[in-house]
């Protein structure tokens, strides 16, 4: 079968081998190093609740050693200590308690404060879990599957096979998860063969078992995230059955987390499942009928059971050789490295026995947390969850009730029995000294003692240590204070790797325009604009400018928002949404149109063109398009406007045709329509360019003639080829946004979003002429009235200097702040700095200058400049 | 104008799971939808508000706990908007008016 | 087995009164909502069926709109045994045995149709260079082909 290399060792590897069952067999005692204290921690649980099993393999830490099947060439790494687990010399850390008192991080290196940083790192590098590799490849994103099913069972055990089987009879879609194999737990047995039995009635009733599967919370909705397999599925069931049993209880006693102490089924598991021998020689202290297998499962591998301590009913049919001990109690478990010995308070008096296992089986407690946090989904437990110790019998009824819908029982909390001292939480190394602590400084509910201690809040996430803490309050509290109070249970309920979070997540959407190849094959530097990825630049952007200014520059328009509006009640809607008067305007005429929120605030601004038979085109900035369908929709809808809104933003691509020379080139290409070159400011019309059919819209947003030319984006291409062939000897070249920066800028125009604030009516914008006020009605109006009855105290303005200007920075006058700086370019064509940004009234007047970073700017009208054309 | 800078992105998937029951397309996570605050009727075309009036009818929500009807918009399905009544105590959906 | 495939195919978007598109008797299409449906034909077949969808609906409405949608939306095909399990990592929309749903798709609006054969799915040509890059992406067995 081969071997693992466990720290550097070879280990050899059997059939059916855990990591765990291999290692302890090679001789390995001492798994990890506890979290704070560095003591040693050996195989507890082997069923996954307990920490002391995790090691690294093949690099990936926090893996469970008891729960991984052994496999060659594995590489384990045990972690915690230095140099090495065995040899540690932080474990002087347990010699060292008060220098680590419980609330640790809220008690040290207050101050000075930088010491902290310091502590932080020397903290981190002898604490943690393990260690996440720093270098190499990034883990594969694991993938992640959607599944709905009837009904999801969680566990597979005699409770959860019961109900699987009787839901999939009956019809439903069911999934059963499993975290280990189904079956894997158990010794020879009947509880084994009723697995078995049960199993197999479940595959034949189309139950799809999952082993390998741990369901980590329940959500609303409700959905369970499921990981492992290699993938991560996101389950969501009409029903849930969960059925994840029970765990023996935790017993707190001085000792009680050396290497040699077994949780009963976890000593069994291995003696049976593994043949492996949990001790040469053990002690056992029952309270349960179960314990009593175990000795049977212990004695069977050859382990020599040496006593039982634990009530006389239990002990009456103990094997010959095995000493019952009536009434006997655990006090002390001793050793240096596992256990050597244990002592005993029995009625007789203290007593000593030398063995090197003590395997503990005192009572149940439910694994509930699943079933805690499922809220009022519809969710349900079976078998041992809500009745732990119960029968065979019972949790296979159980489970088959909870097929039928059952209602919720209620989960009894198993009573922990508590020391004088020992590990009350094994993850967060927390002792029953510590909550003492906590308790006198003034803790005093599970919730404030687990946040101040940590208890219950590590891997294990209580399943072992909430019945413990629950019944320390409880014990500390009057008789009469309330039962057993628990800490809520979240999720996750089970330690899940990052990757398998991460299941799902994408790179951002990303858009593309019909033109995408076509600024590749330019070299255009692309970016991301919102969603879009557009080109910043071919070239160089002032030559870009340039030829915008003197020649003819073409822009990849396709990202803008554009809307069909139709329908009997178009018009009332565009007339409702926008600030502008639109009953006015003529089919082939358009208008600059802001959209107002109810707050009298700019959402977007665009074009609205009017088509024929009362239609309208609508067109909005590219980053508000989604927006402003919503809006328009948003309005239609309630004021009761039958109306078609159709985005047709991914249908079409558009091409900004600019410059002095843009009415030459459309001259050149236009097959049939208007002669695009002459289309007035305000107008729009059809034309078919080289071929391509396009509606024209004249704008006015560089400055200078530019007509938009809008069509389907399958013809963008042939379209945007011919523009550049046909203006080559004019100077046609492709611009990019950079380019188009120093261009708006020059206009004065500003960027939404970027030169605004989220409270700018038309008027701080300077666009108070776009306003219709006497319109009767539009949305914002009320507030524009409100609004503007007060003084302007902010608006937008246009700076002008000859040292360089940096977005961002503050405008200050005499020392003072008295608005910001959010645009800036230097202008080649004015020869200055110009900028756009924020400037507040200073005694009810705007100042004429300001200084921007030390450098002294104008503040002057915009647009800076009237380029010619029109 | 333009719009400059990362404006609206979709949503990553996420684990809480509000489910709505779209009238259209049958009942989807809430990550399909926009969330468009507490249904607000829309302005009376003719009033003319005073300024405190306007100001609570722009600012001013009832911000209720408990059961309140809010606008949905499907954004990842029909487009469309819906009002529904939602506890906002539980965050359930607990109905359409 | 899936695979995934760039399918031709012309989109006819319709908008009308409920009344109206109820009578649309088109094989392969999805109701987005009740004034809205979108229609999905062969490419060859889209003149004659944008004529009749438009006789249809303007019989019942004379403001119904049949617009040519074709540029607006990218088709790709989940093809194979295992489709809808591919399907399955991609989102969590619930398939019908066939017909037709709109809802996220990778987290974008996309419409889906179910046929007998394949999965087809209809996602924003502006997002359809990224969906196929995260589609081949998320469902290792579409992984392969990514070029
Ligand atoms: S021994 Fe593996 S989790 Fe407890
Ligand atoms: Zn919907």
């Amino acid at each position: 079968m081969g071997h693992l290399d466990v720290d550097g060792r070879p280990v050899e590897v059997r059939p059916g081998d855990t990591i765990a069952s291999a290692m302890f067999r090679a001789g390995v005692r001492t798994f990890t190093r506890s979290l704070k204290y560095h003591r040693r921690r050996g195989l507890y649980c082997l069923s996954g609740d307990c920490p002391n099993c995790l090691v690294t393999v093949d690099g990936v830490p926090g893996v469970r050693a008891c729960e991984t099947p052994a496999a060659d060439g594995q590489r384990v790494r045990r972690k915690g200590g230095w140099p090495s687990v065995e040899r540690d010399v932080l474990a002087v850390a347990d010699h060292l308690h008060a220098l680590l008192p419980v609330g640790f991080y809220s008690k040290t290196f207050i101050r000075p404060r930088w010491a902290w940083s310091l502590a932080e790192r020397a903290i981190r590098s002898v604490t943690g879990v393990g260690r996440l590799p720093t270098t190499g490849p990034a883990p594969e994103a694991v993938p992640l599957r959607h599944r709905r099913v009837d009904v999801l069972v969680i566990g597979g055990g005699v409770a959860g096979l019961a109900a699987a089987a009787q839901a999939g009879a009956s019809g439903a879609r069911v999934l059963l998860v499993e975290e280990g194999r189904v079956g894997g737990r158990l010794a020879p047995g009947p509880v084994r063969d009723r697995v078995a039995t049960l199993a197999d009635e479940a595959r034949r009733a189309g139950v799809e078992v999952a082993e390998g599967r741990t369901a980590v919370g329940i959500y609303e909705g409700p959905l369970v995230p499921v990981v492992g397999g290699d993938e991560t599925l996101r389950v969501e069931p009409n029903r849930i059955v969960v059925a994840t049993g029970a765990v023996e209880e935790h017993a707190v006693f001085v000792g009680n987390d050396l290497p040699g102490v077994w949780l009963g089924r976890g000593a069994a598991r291995l003696a049976g499942v593994h043949g492996v021998r949990p001790a040469e020689r053990a002690v056992v202290w029952a309270r349960t009928a179960e314990a009593l297998e175990h000795v049977r499962a212990l004695r069977e591998i050859g382990t020599e059971v040496v006593a039982v301590c634990g009530p006389a009913g239990l002990l009456t049919q103990l094997p010959d050789g095995v000493e019952p001990i009536v009434d006997g109690e655990v006090v002390r478990a001793v050793g240096r490295r596992a256990v050597e010995a244990v002592e005993l308070r029995t009625p007789e008096g203290r007593r000593r026995i030398a063995c090197d296992g003590l395997v503990v089986s005192l009572g149940r407690s439910p694994r509930d947390g699943l079933l805690r946090m499922a809220g009022d989904e519809p969710a349900v437990g079976a078998g041992e969850v809500v009745a732990p110790g119960c029968s065979l019998d019972e949790a296979e009824a159980s489970g088959r009730r909870a097929a039928a819908g059952g209602r919720p029982e209620a989960t009894s909390c198993g009573r922990a029995r508590l020391g004088s001292d020992g590990i009350v939480c094994l993850c967060e190394d927390v002792g029953a000294a510590d909550l003492d602590v906590a308790w006198a400084e003034g803790w005093r509910s599970v919730e404030i003692l687990k946040r101040y201690t940590t208890a219950t809040m590590g891997p294990c996430q209580g399943a072992l240590c909430a019945p413990a803490l629950a019944a320390f309050v409880e014990g500390r509290r009057r008789p009469t204070a309330a039962a057993a109070e628990r800490p809520t249970a979240r999720p996750p309920a089970r330690p899940v790797p990052l990757a398998a979070l991460a299941a799902g997540v994408d790179e951002l959407p990303e858009r593309r325009t019909g033109l995408h190849d076509r600024h590749l094959a330019l070299g255009a530097r692309l970016g991301r604009s919102g969603a879009w990825l557009r080109p910043f630049r071919y070239g160089d952007p002032d030559e870009e400018v340039r030829a915008v200014r003197e020649a003819v520059g073409l822009l990849d328009v396709g990202t803008l928002g554009r809307f069909l509006i139709a329908g009997p009640h178009a018009g009332a809607l565009v007339d409702r949404v926008l600030c502008c008067r639109t009953d006015d305007l003529a089919p082939g005429r358009s208008r600059y149109a802001l959209a107002l929120d109810p707050g009298g605030y700019v959402r977007d601004d665009g074009l609205l063109c009017a088509l024929e038979d009362g239609r309208f085109l609508l067109t909005s900035t590219s980053g508000g398009a989604d927006a402003m369908e919503a809006w328009l929709r948003d309005v239609a809808d309630r004021g009761g406007l039958r109306v078609h809104v159709v985005n047709q933003t991914s249908w079409l691509g558009g091409v900004l045709v600019a410059g002095p020379q843009a009415p030459t080139l459309l001259a050149r290409v236009v097959e049939r329509g208007p002669d695009l070159g002459s289309l007035p400011p305000g107008a729009h019309a059809e034309a078919v360019v080289a071929g391509v059919a396009c509606r024209a819209l004249r704008t006015g947003f560089v400055g200078g003639y530019a007509v938009e030319l809008h069509h389907r984006r399958a013809a963008s291409v042939a379209l945007w080829d011919a523009l550049l062939v046909a203006g080559r000897d004019l100077g046609a070249r492709a611009f990019g946004l950079d380019a188009l920066d120093v261009l708006r800028l020059e206009r004065g125009h500003p960027y939404l979003g970027q030169d605004t604030l989220p409270d700018d009516d038309p008027r701080k914008l300077g666009l108070g002429w776009a306003v219709a006020l006497d319109k009767p009605a539009f949305v914002g109006r009320s507030a524009l009235v409100r609004l503007w009855a007060r003084p302007l105290e902010r608006r937008l303005v246009g700076v002008r200097a000859d040292g360089p200007l940096a977005r961002g920075a503050p405008f200050e006058l005499d020392g003072a702040v008295v608005g910001r700086l959010t645009s800036a370019a230097r202008s080649r064509r004015l020869g200055a700095w110009i900028g756009l940004g924020w400037l507040r009234a200073v005694d009810g007047a705007f100042p004429e200058r300001v200084r921007v970073a030390g450098v002294s700017a104008a503040v002057v009208p915009i647009p800076f400049e009237e380029a010619g054309g029109g | 104008m333009w719009h400059a800078g990362p404006s609206f992105q979709a949503e990553v998937e996420r684990a809480v799971a509000l489910k709505i029951d779209c009238p259209h397309c049958g009942p989807r996570p809430f990550t399909e939808f926009d969330y468009g605050g507490e249904l607000v009727l829309p302005e009376d075309p003719a009033a003319t508000l005073g300024a405190e009036e306007d100001l609570r009818r722009v600012f001013v929500r009832a911000n209720v706990a408990g059961v309140q009807r809010e606008r949905w918009f499907h954004a990842a399905g029909c487009r469309r908007w819906l009002t529904l009544e939602r506890d906002t105590v539980r965050n359930r959906v607990v109905g359409a008016p | 087995m899936a695979e995934l495939r760039r399918r031709a195919c012309a989109v006819i978007a319709c908008y009308a009164r409920p009344e109206a598109l109820d009578l649309l008797e088109e094989a392969s299409g999805c109701r987005v909502a009740p004034d809205e449906a979108l229609v999905v034909v062969d490419e060859d077949a889209a003149g004659p069926a944008r004529a009749r969808i438009h006789r249809t609906l303007a019989g019942v409405d004379p403001d119904a709109l049949v617009l040519d949608a074709t540029d607006g939306w990218t088709a790709w095909s989940l093809e194979g045994a295992d489709a809808r399990v591919a399907f399955e990592r991609l989102s969590d929309l619930p398939l019908p045995t066939s017909g037709a749903v709109a809802g996220a798709v990778l987290g974008i609006p996309a419409r889906v149709l179910v046929t007998a054969g394949s999965i087809l799915v209809l996602v924003t040509s502006a997002e359809a260079a990224w969906w196929e890059r995260t589609a081949r992406r998320r469902v290792p067995e579409l992984e392969e082909e990514l070029r």
